[in-house]
C-alpha cells in the first residue's frame, strides 16, 4: 500500500521510479487525482522548498525533485478533466529588452513551476511588445520580469508603460527582480512587487493571486 | 619582475589535452555567433557556417593564435605611465559594479561623482597600473550616454592607460567612446598606430557569442585596439560541473573569439581572460570565492600564458563578502596570490570589488592595494646571490646577537616591505592611539586622496574639445 506521504517523500528524495510506483498505486486504489497532486506531489515540493531555503538542498537536487514531481503529475493528468485542472495561477516570465542574463530567471521559473504555478517563459532580450502579446495570449495573473543590468532595468519601466497604454495593465500584477532591483525602484516604476530571490518570488506570487 | 617560482595545476600534457579537446569541440560542435557581420566574415574566410553555428578547423585556430602577439605596449596619455601588457603583473580597476559603499554613507546606487572619485583613487594609487573601465554605473546619467560620460570622467582624472567602460550598449556608443578617447590623445588617427584601450567582451556560455559580443570584437579590432575576450561560464550551470570540462569549454570559446579578431585585423593583440567560476550549486550562483574558482584561475592562466603565449588576464582577488571583513580579506588574497604565482599578467576586479562583483567599496579598494603590494613583494622572491648568503657576517658575529647594531642591517633596514594599512603595533600602542580599525585607516586615506586630487588634470583646451564632442553627440541623438 502506498500513501500520500510516500509520494511526497519520493519527491523530496528525487526518486523517479518510486514516485511513479506510489502514484500508480494510489490511482489504482481509487484516490482522487487532485488529492494526489496537492497532498502528495506538491506537498513534497513544499518540503523541498523548506529544505532549499534552509540551505539543506542544492539546486540540482531541487531540480531533480521538480522533475520527479512533474512525472507524477503526468500520470495523474489524464484522469483530471479540464475544468478541474487548476494551477495556482498563470505567470508570464521573461528577461527584459537588452538583457541576456537568464540564470536567475530560470531559477525563478523552476521555483514557481514546482509550487504549482503555470509559467510561460518567453525568454531573454524581450521587448515590451512581446510581454504584451504574451499577456493577450496566455491571460496570466502575473507578469514577471527579470533584469541584471543597471541599463536594462529601465526596460521594466518601458514595459509597464507599454502594457498600460495597451490597456493590459489592470489585467495583471507585475513583479520584478534581479541584482540591481530594489524595493524602492519597484515602487518608483509602479510594479506590484519585488522579490530578492526565487523563493521569495514564489511567496510574492502566492500573496498576489 | 617575473617570479622565480610558480604555481601550476596542469602538466604540459594536460595543456595539450585541453587544447586538443577544445579543437574537437570547435570542429564538431562549433560556436554560435549571433552577429550577422561576424558570420559574413567567417563565410568569407572559408569557415564552415551552418545557420549561426560556425565550425573551426585546427588550421584556422592555430594560425590565429600564432598571429597574436604575446605582449604589447598599452599607451597612456602620460607616456611615463604606459605599460607592457604581457609582462609582469598589472592591476586594473573593477568593472560593472552596481552599488557603491563607503564608511560614511553606506551602500547605495552610484553617481557620476562616485565614478570620478574612484578614478581619482586609481590615479593616486601606485599599485593600480591601469585606470578607466567602469567601477560603478553612474545612475544619475541617462543610459544612452553613460559610457560617454564615464569615458570623459576617466580622461579628466587620470593619465594612466585607460580601459573603455563596460556598458557601451551598441557599436555607436563604442565608437563615440573611442572617438572621445582619441581626442584626448591628440586627435583622429592616433589609435591607428597606438594601442590605448580595450573593452571587455563576454561570450554567452556555453559556446555562444551574442550580437553585442560580436560587435565588441569587430569594432575594437577595426579601430586597431586590442580585443579582450572574457569567457564567464559557471561550472555546473553554463558549463560542466567538472573543473576540467569547464576549462575546455571556456578555452574553446576563447579560441573562437581569437579567430574572429584575427580575421578582422590580423596581428591585433588579444588579451586572453577568464571570469570563469565554479558555481555555488546550493544557490546556482556565480561564485568567485570558492577554492575551485581559484584553481580554475590558475589553470586558465597556465593555458593562456604558458601554452598559448597570450597576455593572460584573469578575474581574481574577488570576494562574496557583503562587508569589508575577515572573509573579504582571505577571499581576496586566496585567488589573487594564487593567480599571481601562476604568472597572471593582468588582473581585473582585484581592488575594491565585493559581493561577487555587485558592489565596490572605497575603503576596500585602498586596503586591496596593500594586498597587491604584498603580492608584488612576494613575486620578487628572495635574493640568492653570493653576497646575500652573508657567510662572512655570520662568522664575524658568531654567537653574538648584534645584528641590529651592525651596518649591514642599517643598510638594508628600509629595504623590507612595510604595510600602509595593516597595523603592526603592539596592543598597548594600538590602544593608546585610539584602537583604530583598518576601515577607519582606509577611510582616512580615501579622504586624504580625494581632498588632494585636483578637480581635473586636463587643460582648458582639451576639456573644451571633449565637452563639445559630448554636446554634439547629445544633440544628434
Ligand atoms: C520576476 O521576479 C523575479 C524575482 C527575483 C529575481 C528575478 C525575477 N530575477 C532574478 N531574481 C533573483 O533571484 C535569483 C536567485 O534566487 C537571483 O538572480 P541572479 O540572476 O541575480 O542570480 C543568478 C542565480 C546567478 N547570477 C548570475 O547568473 C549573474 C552572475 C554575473 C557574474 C553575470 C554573468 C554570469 C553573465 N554576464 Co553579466 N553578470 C553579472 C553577474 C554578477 C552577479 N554576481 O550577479 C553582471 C550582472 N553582469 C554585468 C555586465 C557588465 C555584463 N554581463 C554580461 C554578460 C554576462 C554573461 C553572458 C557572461 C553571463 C550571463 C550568462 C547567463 N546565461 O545569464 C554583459 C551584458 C550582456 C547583456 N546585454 O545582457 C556585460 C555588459 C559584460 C560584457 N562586457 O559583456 C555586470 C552589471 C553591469 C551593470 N552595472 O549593469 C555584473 C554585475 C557583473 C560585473 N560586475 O561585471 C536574484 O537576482
Amino acid at each position: 500500500m502506498s500513501t500520500l506521504a510516500d509520494v511526497a517523500q519520493s519527491v523530496v528524495k528525487g526518486q523517479m521510479d518510486k514516485v511513479k510506483e506510489h502514484v500508480q498505486n494510489l490511482i489504482d486504489a481509487g484516490n482522487a487525482p487532485l488529492d494526489i497532486i496537492n497532498n502528495g506531489l506538491i506537498e513534497g515540493m513544499n518540503v523541498v522548498g523548506v529544505h532549499f531555503k534552509a540551505g539543506d538542498m542544492f539546486v540540482p537536487e531541487v531540480l531533480k525533485s521538480a522533475k520527479v514531481m512533474a512525472a507524477g503529475v503526468e500520470l495523474v493528468k489524464p484522469l483530471i478533466d479540464d475544468s478541474e485542472e487548476q494551477s495556482k495561477g498563470v505567470i508570464v516570465l521573461g528577461t527584459v529588452k537588452g538583457d541576456l542574463h537568464d540564470i536567475g530567471k530560470n531559477l525563478v521559473n523552476m521555483m514557481m513551476t514546482s509550487s504549482g504555478f503555470k509559467v510561460i517563459d518567453i525568454g531573454i532580450d524581450m521587448p515590451p511588445e512581446k510581454f504584451a502579446d504574451a499577456i493577450r495570449e496566455h491571460k496570466p495573473q502575473i507578469l514577471a520580469m527579470s533584469a541584471l543590468l543597471t541599463s536594462t532595468v529601465y526596460a521594466m519601466d518601458d514595459t509597464i508603460k507599454y502594457i498600460t497604454t495597451e490597456g493590459l495593465r489592470d489585467r495583471v500584477k507585475v513583479i520584478i527582480g534581479g541584482a540591481p532591483i530594489t524595493q524602492e525602484f519597484a515602487e518608483s516604476i509602479g510594479a506590484d512587487g519585488f522579490a530578492p530571490d526565487a523563493a521569495s518570488a514564489v511567496d510574492l506570487c502566492k500573496e498576489l493571486v | 619582475m617575473e617570479t622565480k617560482f610558480k604555481v601550476e595545476v596542469l602538466s604540459k600534457e594536460d595543456c595539450v589535452r585541453i587544447h586538443e579537446a577544445s579543437l574537437k569541440i570547435l570542429k564538431e560542435t562549433g560556436v554560435i555567433f549571433h552577429g550577422e557581420q561576424a558570420l559574413e566574415i567567417f563565410r568569407k574566410h572559408g569557415a564552415e557556417v551552418d545557420g549561426k553555428v560556425v565550425k573551426f578547423s585546427q588550421k584556422i585556430v592555430e594560425e590565429s593564435i600564432r598571429k597574436c602577439p604575446s605582449k604589447f605596449k598599452l599607451t597612456a596619455r602620460d607616456k611615463q605611465r604606459s605599460v607592457t601588457v604581457g609582462e609582469g603583473l598589472l592591476i586594473h580597476p573593477p568593472g560593472g559594479e552596481i552599488f557603491v559603499s563607503d564608511l560614511d554613507n553606506g551602500r547605495r546606487k552610484g553617481t557620476l561623482k562616485d565614478f570620478a572619485n574612484l578614478q581619482k583613487l586609481f590615479q593616486a594609487c601606485d599599485d593600480i597600473d591601469i585606470a578607466g573601465y567602469q567601477p560603478i554605473s553612474p545612475e544619475d546619467v541617462d543610459t544612452d550616454f553613460r559610457g560617454l560620460y564615464c569615458t570623459y570622467e576617466s580622461i579628466k582624472h587620470t593619465n594612466k592607460p585607460m580601459l573603455s567602460p563596460m556598458q557601451l550598449d551598441n557599436t555607436q556608443q563604442m565608437r563615440e567612446s573611442l572617438e572621445l578617447m582619441e581626442i584626448s590623445f591628440g586627435g583622429k588617427g592616433f589609435f591607428k598606430d597606438n594601442y590605448c584601450t580595450w573593452q571587455a567582451v563576454c561570450p554567452n556560455s556555453p559556446l555562444t557569442y551574442s550580437d553585442y559580443a560580436c560587435d565588441g570584437i569587430i569594432e575594437y579590432a577595426k579601430w586597431n585596439q586590442p580585443v579582450l575576450i572574457v569567457p564567464a561560464p559557471m561550472a555546473g550551470i553554463t558549463s560542466p560541473a567538472q573543473i576540467m570540462g569547464t576549462i575546455i569549454l571556456q578555452n574553446a570559446e576563447l579560441l573562437a573569439g581569437i579567430v574572429l579578431a584575427q580575421l578582422v585585423n590580423p596581428g591585433i593583440p588579444v588579451i586572453a581572460s577568464a571570469s570563469t567560476t565554479f558555481a555555488n550549486l546550493k544557490l546556482a550562483t556565480w561564485e568567485c570565492a570558492c577554492p575551485e574558482t581559484a584553481l580554475l584561475v590558475v589553470a586558465i592562466t597556465q593555458m593562456n600564458r604558458d601554452f598559448y603565449h597570450l597576455p593572460a588576464r584573469v578575474q581574481t582577488g574577488i570576494t562574496s563578502s557583503k562587508l569589508v571583513n575577515y572573509q573579504a580579506g582571505y577571499e581576496t588574497m586566496q585567488s589573487l596570490l594564487l593567480s599571481a604565482l601562476a604568472g597572471a599578467q593582468l588582473t581585473s576586479q582585484s581592488v575594491g570589488s565585493m559581493e561577487n562583483l555587485i558592489s565596490v567599496s572605497y575603503e576596500k579598494l585602498i586596503i586591496d592595494t596593500e594586498i597587491v603590494s604584498r603580492i608584488r613583494r612576494i613575486l620578487q622572491g628572495i635574493d640568492t646571490s653570493e653576497e646575500a648568503f652573508s657567510i662572512d657576517l655570520i662568522q664575524e658575529l658568531g654567537h653574538k646577537a648584534d645584528y641590529l647594531w651592525h651596518d649591514s642591517t642599517l643598510e638594508l633596514c628600509r629595504a623590507g616591505w612595510q604595510p600602509t594599512m595593516a597595523d603592526w603595533n603592539s596592543y598597548d600602542n594600538w590602544h593608546r592611539d585610539g584602537s583604530v580599525d583598518i576601515m577607519v585607516t582606509a577611510n582616512k586615506k580615501v579622504k586624504e586622496i580625494l581632498a588632494n586630487a585636483p578637480d581635473k588634470i586636463i587643460d582648458e583646451q582639451l576639456e573644451k574639445d571633449l565637452t563639445s564632442y559630448i554636446k554634439m553627440v547629445e544633440k544628434n541623438r
